[in-house]
């Protein structure tokens, strides 16, 4: 073939003729130079998002390079500042339309970016380790947090525009204070030998301590006071964090091997330099523990006191000497509601705090200033004090003047400002100035620690990679941004202990950047019709006890909510969070184009289809790259999804207004595989959360069985994508997708039951499969072997198949078969004598190779859509279709040649086409030929019209297609149409194929079923034999003969023959995963294993063996398997001889080499089945529209 | 006997010729059949429509604005001061405002002449005659050889040279190809497609036939917008005369040679002038552009090559075989052959169609042909090309018309619109007004286009809205460019150009709007302020009685005055005055 030579980024490349400068870029293996969102491998180019520009030398345009063609002598630079500005540009652009979030506004809020949304999720199934593993990936402190966060992520919480924030802390003191009790040992990697010092072991020290400790680093706390826990053990009141409590949660750090140093001051009582020398790294987490002054005259005076020294002192036991005494407290933020609450319980007279503006203003939490003034504490506002008064030592009050508010200040609040001649007098005994705390740095700053301060004395270091000025000093926490909240310091140590991992590893300070996220709160108001719909309970509120008995204790004054409360509260969470944010394209060509996430621009909030059970359309997150348009329309032949409006106004949308639920999808998902951002997703809560486990599976659900990922994590499947064996991304149908959902819908059987009294009772295991046993010896003792029907249904695996016939035919001597071959009339054996076996002689793959293909009898559009689009493929690789169907079907613009018979008529119009091609064979055409001809020769035009209703016109055509046909030619049958069949089809379509000979090695037979594994089961010898048998079996069953029947995952209920058939019996056993109809009849009802959790051996109905291992547990104690084995074992039969003849089948199975041996010529008789149904009499046969499963 | 023509064009429809026909049709004379009554198209005097041509034995008369009691008078032969007033023209002398003489009509020679809907009248004034030449005594490639040598470039805008055109689609196999007219014009301000087949489709459509016999196919397709009913008319009525008159249909004027011809009614989308999104509509497609190549040539409509071309060329066609190529070639300039038609409009004294011969420069056109802009008025520049042209200051009004030279100033020649803008024109204001006419016509496929110019656009509305910021021409320079070269078809790389343009040439309005919040046109009504000249004022109140927010003050005979605090600048008042008292400022 011949090249060109490409020159890109100065390499010199040899490219195809034709193909485009992305594939080649591919080929080469430099794809990722190449970003792409618009373009799916799947599809012809359709450019649009102009992501993949790159740059020619000597062309002004940039050329998109999923459709630009190489051509010679281009140099091309796929890198250079123009093209990464413009493809910047396009993602900034994108995003400007983008009003949607990636993360939830509650993650995103908290300073530690805890997964909130992920631990409501785990906490409303009630895995409350779970949760609390969740939070521990981010913050440390669960039980601490759980107590006294200020909840950044309830204030931005977007279930307040509908009622109340999500309770979310309680929900996280609930799950922690259930892992107090529940402790679980985790495990540090091997030490990387590096040592580090925190200096400070208060929440920021002690969350570097356990991330740095989690890295495997040997890590040393230095702390200047007795015991661990800064703030958290001296500032807050033991009412709001009880000691053993916290000393719990440090311990939970401590035991994972850090090396602490109390009562030691690190710059007095061991030089800085030392630490600095002995370390390779150190973390300053000092803190800020230094109460500031108020300013106010004669604030030396003993009776004043800032409120950090008070509570502490408190902590320390000191006696105050409180009781009975007049409190003021100066200031309005959560020290100074701590310190008025304990001065209350150690007894002071009253308390008054002093707050210079409003309530409105005031840091402190809303719920502890209600607290407080529940248990007594008086807030004056608008006041400020002035000066201290004193008689000698006794203080007498406290001159104070009024405020007013005047204009905003750099903070943002109103200031405020003095009104004019309003001293006056606050008498009181003590007062204590809550103001504000400073960092205390003696002994660290100097000549030899060159650490550089800022002017308000905290040590200067940078917010994302926490270095300060001296190499390998790190520094966070209040001692850098002076007193702020826990959660703030606990964000801080974890962004340190990344930063020195880094830097004590690769030697480079890392700087610690949440990724990229969109940003609904940047495009404008939010409005509650924007919300998804929401559990309705209202917030719950923390039980706290008595008021009366606060007082007089220092005991925890909130408590936990009750379990059920906590489901109820974190099931409030609306999961703002996009399901995609994990796998999003766009987000992460966003992170690698460094994009912000400040938009400016206009955009409109378009409404979210949240109609489909399973799909959700949210137009505000789409880039409009139509992969999904162009799946459903161009792969699938489904076109439920256009492009509506013009300019930026255009949105992808079901047409005329409509939800998806009222279009035509099918609901196969392949949409949403195809979506490179969130705009389309998959519902439901295991897909919020992040796959755990991906198994490569297959979908036996019909006898297509393609392949598939299915991606499971905790709360069962996460999603499955369709997947080839090459990994490479293909389709599925709403069966494989949904499939599994509809099969779980309603309650799964996980315990036997027994019939006593009448009523079905659970039971155990071993009483449940010994009464199954015994009824059924009992049965076969009374009326013999015969009299018992042992049935499997069409989903059974081989191995399942393989014990159910080992069941039947060994144990019980039953008639042994599938209630789904009766119902489908046998034609699983019809071929039988004329290739010595009956199955497709062609696998799906050589489906895509044909150039004519034959659909005979059924809409393939309807059975498994994955098929009709591989037909459609077919086609547009130039392949010609002829369709001869009851009906006009979804495959009506493909096919060239139609013909529309009358139901169950098939046969007839095949019989015509054979005699037609006998008779124009030139010269002799031997006796066979001749009797086959002869047999055929009612197959009149006359009788077509009459019988069949088919005009002559048609047939020429197709049969004028089917003499004119080049390589290979592919017929299609559906053995199991809902639609009936007619007689003898499959002989004369294997007729038909054989006269067209020669014809390509892929030419063939393709028999397809929806009943999954029909070929499976009758290789596991799990059917009748042979037609003798089977029509044996099947008149037994018509005829009412059976006494009694083990069923397993069969439902009858939908066949009124057979249904009728099973009316009567003497003992019923059925093995299900619901409770069905049958099932509410039975004896003995035992719990089943169902499709991803059975794995197995299965046959695909074009004859190719698949094997699958289960990807999701079974719920029940035993499998289908186990438990027919134990009953096996019951009976004493020998199970080994069963599985090696087993074993040996599928080893041989090959069907389509079997059938491709021979061909013998038997005399068809065509005519019309006149039990077919019409279109609307097969809508009620269980299988039709593949969509819905039975469930059995 | 007197016959009386009537322009029913939409022009003259739009300036009360129904009246003036149904006037004339119930006068007693007319019943009669004394005097006889017709229809024809547009003249290109669009400014003075209604026009009426009365033709009697001795001479052809013109008039213009004809009211319906002029009508009747002309019918009865009556000739006064009144009805010399509005004559424009007798016989083939010199029409008075010489606005036809400096024209050569090839495409629009029988616009305002002949009935329309006549192929009678077609044939009498040579029509056919170069099909039948081309089919009797042209082979297909002389076909294509002769319109590659007249120079004759595509005049939907792009300015392909249409020779080379039909010679990719002839020699592409056979058997199934297609021509396309494209007859979906929608540049704001551009009619010309819509005169031409309105006035006279038979032209177009043996163009069209011309090409299919030149290129090897036998289908056609005229894609029109649903706009034009007039011209739809008119296209269906003649293709059934050319099918009874052999012109259409099978075996062709008795050759071997068949071609069929469809209309195809297009909604208005303004992207479908774009050839893959035309074609993509024709084929019951959502209208949106794809890459090329495949050209149309190649791979177009159902997959067959196809050649479209626009009415203009396609008209162009026939004169070109009937009098050669030569002929054509002998008009215009080295590389911009034969005439082009140009809709003038905007703040022209004489506006309305003509054609004239390429290289004329742009003032003769403004100037000489359009009557320059009114009394008291300044000519600052002319915006060409539709919404992808751009606008070319007044300074540069001595540039000949020709492709290259118009590409040259950043504006295209496109179909042929031409805006004449004045000293109250804002070019911010034309830039943000063609650009929000494309952002909206957008197709939306593509990420620059559908976004991009939405975002320029609010850049330009905050500019005229006086909220301009520093680094907005930065902003709007830097986006046009990346629109520019990452948009997959023509309205997304040509949208920027009315930006562009105006920013090169009047960066100074921009600059004024952002950093002084000063309008200079007067006319972004944000940046406008309103003001009393004392000297002026007579205090007859009016504007006081006028202002919907009453912020004017002053009493009867006393000087006025106007709060600017409360003034919502709606300009009532400044509208309102009849002393030009109230001044912008």
């Amino acid at each position: 073939m011949d090249t060109l030579k490409i020159n890109i980024d100065g390499v010199l490349y040899d490219a195809l003729p034709n193909e485009t400068i992305m594939s080649l870029a591919d080929r080469v293996g430099i794809g990722d130079r190449i970003p792409r969102l618009c373009f799916d491998p799947a599809l012809p180019p359709y450019t649009s998002c102009y992501v993949c520009v790159v740059e020619q030398e000597g062309v002004g345009k940039l050329l998109p390079a999923c459709s630009t063609a190489v051509a010679p002598n281009m140099v091309l630079h796929t890198q250079s500042q123009r093209v990464e500005s413009a493809r910047k540009t396009a993602l900034e652009l994108l995003m400007s339309n983008h009003p949607a979030d990636c993360v939830a506004p509650c993650s995103r809020g908290c300073p530690a970016g805890v997964d909130v949304q992920r631990y409501l999720a785990q906490a409303r199934n009630g895995e409350y380790l779970d949760a609390v593993r969740t939070i521990r990936e981010r913050n440390p402190l669960p039980v601490v947090c759980g107590r006294v966060c200020v909840r950044k992520c309830e204030d931005v919480c977007r279930r307040k525009y509908l009622d109340d924030a999500v309770g979310i802390n309680m929900v996280k003191r609930t799950a922690s204070d259930w892992w107090i009790d529940h402790p679980y040992d985790e495990s540090t990697p091997t030490s990387t030998g590096k040592r580090i010092a925190i200096v400070g072991g208060g929440p920021a020290g002690l969350t570097a301590a356990y991330f740095l400790r989690m890295k495997g680093h040997e890590v040393t706390i230095y702390e200047a006071q007795q015991k661990l826990g800064g703030m958290l053990r001296w500032g807050i009141p033991d009412y709001r964090l009880p000691q053993d409590i916290l000393d719990f949660e440090i311990n939970e750090i401590i035991r994972l091997g850090v090396e602490v140093h109390t009562g030691v001051w690190v710059g007095k009582d061991i030089p800085f330099e030392e630490i600095r020398s002995k370390y390779d790294a150190v973390y300053l987490s000092l803190g800020a523990q230094l109460g500031s002054e108020a300013h106010i005259k004669g604030e030396e005076h003993p009776g004043v006191m800032t409120g950090v020294e008070f509570l502490d002192s408190v902590k320390k036991g000191h006696d105050l000497n409180i009781a009975g005494r007049r409190v003021v407290v100066v200031g309005g933020g959560n020290t100074a509601i701590d310190a008025s609450r304990t001065a209350l319980r150690l007894g002071a007279e009253h308390v008054t705090i002093l707050y210079r503006r409003t309530r409105k203003e005031m840091p402190a939490n809303p719920e502890e200033i209600v607290a407080a003034e529940e248990e007594g504490v008086r807030i004056e506002f608008l006041i400020a004090p002035l000066e201290v008064q004193a008689v000698g030592e006794t203080l007498t009050g406290l001159i104070c003047e009024k405020m007013q508010l005047g204009e905003p200040d750099a903070s943002g609040r109103r200031r405020p400002v003095p009104v004019p001649n309003s001293n006056h007098m606050v008498t009181c005994d003590i007062v204590i100035g809550a103001i504000g705390q400073k960092v205390d740095l003696s002994g660290l700053t100097g000549e030899s620690n060159p650490l550089t301060v800022t002017r308000w004395n905290t040590v200067k270091a940078d917010e994302l990679s926490s270095v300060t000025s001296i190499p390998g000093v790190f520094s966070g926490g209040d001692c850098v941004t002076g007193p702020a909240v826990v959660i703030d310091a606990i964000g801080a140590g974890r962004k340190a202990a990344l930063s020195i991992d880094q830097y004590v590893t690769v030697g480079q300070p890392h700087a610690v950047v949440e990724p990229f996220s969109a940003r609904r709160e940047n495009f404008g108001e939010i409005r509650k019709a924007e919300l998804p719909p929401a559990a309705a309970y209202k917030r719950h509120h923390l039980p706290s006890i008595d008021v009366n008995e606060r007082l007089s204790t220092f005991e925890e004054v909130e408590l936990s909510l009750e379990d059920h409360e906590t489901v109820e509260e974190a099931g409030r969470c609306l999961s703002c969070g996009c399901s995609a944010a994990p796998s999003c394209e766009l987000r992460a060509l966003c992170e690698r184009y460094g994009l912000s996430s400040t938009v400016s621009g206009q955009t409109v909030f378009q409404p979210v289809d949240r109609a489909h059970p399973f799909i959700t359309i949210d137009p505000n997150k789409c880039i409009l790259c139509t992969k999904c348009v162009r799946t459903c329309g161009d792969i699938l032949g489904v076109s439920a999804l256009g492009l509506v409006n013009r300019g930026f106004d255009t949105v992808i949308s079901p047409a005329l207004g409509k939800t998806l639920m009222e279009t035509s999808c099918v609901s196969c998902g392949n949409c949403v595989d195809a979506c490179p951002t969130g705009a389309l997703s998959f519902k439901g809560l295991a897909r919020t959360d992040p796959a755990q486990k991906s198994v490569t599976s297959l979908c036996t659900l019909c006898g297509a069985m393609c392949s598939m990922e299915v991606a499971t994590n905790q709360f069962g499947v996460s999603f499955r994508t369709a997947k080839g064996a090459d990994g490479k991304r293909t389709h599925l149908c709403g069966l494989g997708r949904f499939g599994y959902e509809v099969l779980q819908s309603g309650e799964r059987l996980k315990t036997p039951m027994i019939r006593r009294h009448g009523a079905l009772v659970q039971c155990s295991w071993d009483e449940a499969l010994k009464a199954a046993a015994e009824g059924m010896q009992r049965v076969r003792e009374q009326n013999g072997g015969k009299s018992i029907l042992v049935s499997g249904g069409a989903y059974l695996s081989c191995e399942e198949a393989s014990v159910v016939a080992q069941l039947g035919r060994t144990a019980l001597g039953a008639r042994v078969g599938s209630l789904a071959a009766v119902a489908d009339d046998g034609d699983v054996y019809s071929l039988d004598e004329v290739y010595g076996a009956t199955g497709s002689t062609v696998s799906y793959d050589d489906l895509e190779a044909a150039s004519l293909i034959l659909v005979v009898g059924d809409d393939p559009m309807e059975r498994n859509p994955v098929t009709a689009a591989r037909i459609r493929r077919a086609v547009r690789n130039g392949a010609k279709v002829i369709s001869i169907m009851p009906k006009a079907s979804s495959l009506r613009w493909l096919a060239s040649v139609r013909v529309e018979n009358h139901p169950g008529a098939e046969s007839l119009v095949l019989g015509w086409l054979v005699r037609k091609i006998i008779e124009r064979r030139p010269g002799d055409v031997g006796r066979e030929l001749a009797v086959v001809r002869d047999a055929l020769s009612d197959c009149t035009e006359n009788r077509l019209a009459q019988e069949a209703g088919v005009a002559e016109g048609h047939l020429e055509a197709a049969f004028d297609a089917l003499m004119k046909a080049q390589g290979s030619v592919v017929a299609m049958y559906a053995i199991d149409s809902p639609h009936g069949r007619s007689p003898d089809s499959t002989i004369l379509l294997a007729q038909l194929l054989e006269l067209l000979r020669p014809a390509d090695q892929r030419s063939g037979l393709l028999l397809t079923q929806n009943a999954a594994n029909l070929m499976g089961l009758k290789t596991a010898g799990m059917l009748p034999e042979d037609k003798e048998e089977y029509v044996a079996f099947a008149e037994a069953i018509r005829r009412g003969s059976i006494r009694a029947a083990w069923l397993v995952r069969e439902s009858p209920s939908a066949n009124p023959m057979l249904s009728q058939a099973l009316a009567r019996l003497d003992f019923l056993v059925v093995q299900s995963t619901v409770m069905t109809e049958i099932a509410s009849r039975a004896d003995v009802v035992l719990p089943a294993t169902t499709h991803l959790e059975t794995g197995g051996t299965f046959v695909r109905c074009d004859g190719t063996i698949m094997r699958v291992d289960p990807a999701l547990p079974n719920p029940a104690a035993m499998t289908t398997t186990d438990a027919i084995e134990k009953v096996l074992q019951l009976l004493q039969v020998d199970m080994e001889a069963g599985h090696a003849a087993m074993a040996q089948r599928l080893a041989k199975c090959d069907l389509r080499l079997a059938v491709k041996g021979q061909f013998r010529w038997l005399l068809p008789r065509p005519g019309v089945d006149r039990s077919s149904r019409t279109d609307s009499e097969a809508a009620a046969h269980p299988y039709i529209r593949s969509k819905i499963p039975v469930r059995v | 006997m007197m016959k009386m023509v009537v322009g029913t064009a939409t022009c003259g429809v739009a300036a009360g010729a129904n009246k003036v026909l149904e006037r004339l049709k119930n006068l007693q004379a007319v019943q009669s059949g004394e005097v006889s009554v017709t229809e024809t198209g547009c003249i290109g005097m669009c400014f003075m429509e209604p026009l009426v041509q009365v033709v009697d034995c001795s001479s052809t008369r013109l008039y213009g604005k004809v009211t319906p009691e002029l009508a009747e008078k002309l019918a009865a032969g009556k000739a006064d001061e009144e009805t010399e007033s509005h004559l424009l023209k007798v016989d083939q002398e010199t029409d008075r405002l010489g606005v036809l003489d400096r024209q050569k009509r090839i495409a629009l020679a029988r616009c305002g002449l002949v009935e329309p809907s006549s192929i009678d009248e077609y044939v009498a004034t040579g029509g056919f005659e170069a099909l039948d030449k081309a089919i009797r005594f042209l082979t297909p490639e002389t076909v294509v050889k002769e319109v590659l040598d007249s120079g004759l470039r595509g005049r939907g805008g792009g300015g392909f040279p249409t020779g080379r055109k039909w010679s990719f689609a002839a020699a592409q196999p056979g058997p199934v190809k297609y021509v396309i007219c494209n007859a979906d014009e929608g540049d704001p301000g551009a009619f010309m497609d819509r005169s031409l087949l309105e006035g006279d489709p038979y032209s177009v459509l043996e163009g069209m036939v011309i090409c299919g016999y030149a290129i090897g196919a036998s289908y056609g397709y005229v894609y029109c917008r649903a706009e034009y009913p007039k011209a739809l008319v008119r296209l269906g009525q003649a293709i059934e005369a050319m099918k009874k008159g052999g012109y259409l249909g099978n075996n062709i004027m008795g050759s071997t040679f068949s071609f069929e011809i469809k209309v195809k009614e297009g909604a208005g989308a303004f992207v479908c002038g774009e050839e893959t999104a035309l074609i993509a509509s024709i084929e019951g497609r959502r209208g949106m552009p794809r890459f090329r190549p495949p050209f149309p040539a190649v791979k177009g409509l159902f997959g067959k090559p196809t050649n479209i071309n626009n009415v203009e060329t396609f008209a162009n066609v026939p004169w070109i075989i009937a009098n050669g190529a030569a002929a054509f070639a002998a008009l215009g300039t080295e590389r911009s052959k034969g005439t082009k038609v140009f809709a003038l409009a905007g703040k022209v004294q004489r506006g309305g169609l003509v054609e004239v011969p390429m290289g004329m420069t742009i003032n003769e056109l403004v100037m000489d042909v359009g009557g320059g802009v009114g009394e008291g008025h300044t000519f600052k520049a002319v915006q060409m090309g539709g919404p992808s042209g751009g606008c070319i200051p007044a300074e540069m009004g001595d540039l000949s018309i020709d492709y290259e030279n118009i590409v040259k100033t950043g504006a295209i020649m496109g179909s042929g619109g031409v805006v004449v803008l004045d000293d109250t024109t804002c070019m911010v204001d034309v830039a943000r007004y063609f650009l929000s006419f494309t952002q909206a016509e957008s197709c939306g496929k593509c990420t620059f286009c559908r976004i991009g110019s939405k975002r320029m656009l609010e850049i330009l509305e905050r500019i005229t809205a006086g909220h301009g910021e520093e680094g907005d021409i930065e902003r709007l320079l830097d986006l046009a460019e990346k629109i520019q070269s990452s948009s997959l078809c023509g309205l997304g790389q040509t949208a920027t150009n009315p930006v562009l343009t105006t920013i090169r040439y009047f960066r100074h309005e921009y600059e004024a709007h952002i950093r002084d919040k000063k309008c200079p046109a007067k006319s972004c009504a944000a940046l406008v302020a309103y003001e009393v000249v004392p000297e002026k004022c007579t205090g007859c109140t009016l504007c006081a009685k006028a202002c919907p927010v009453k912020v004017i003050s002053g009493s009867l005979k006393q000087v006025h005055h106007i709060d600017k605090q409360g003034c919502i600048r709606c300009g009532k008042c400044y509208s309102t005055c009849n002393f030009d008292a109230i001044i912008k400022v």
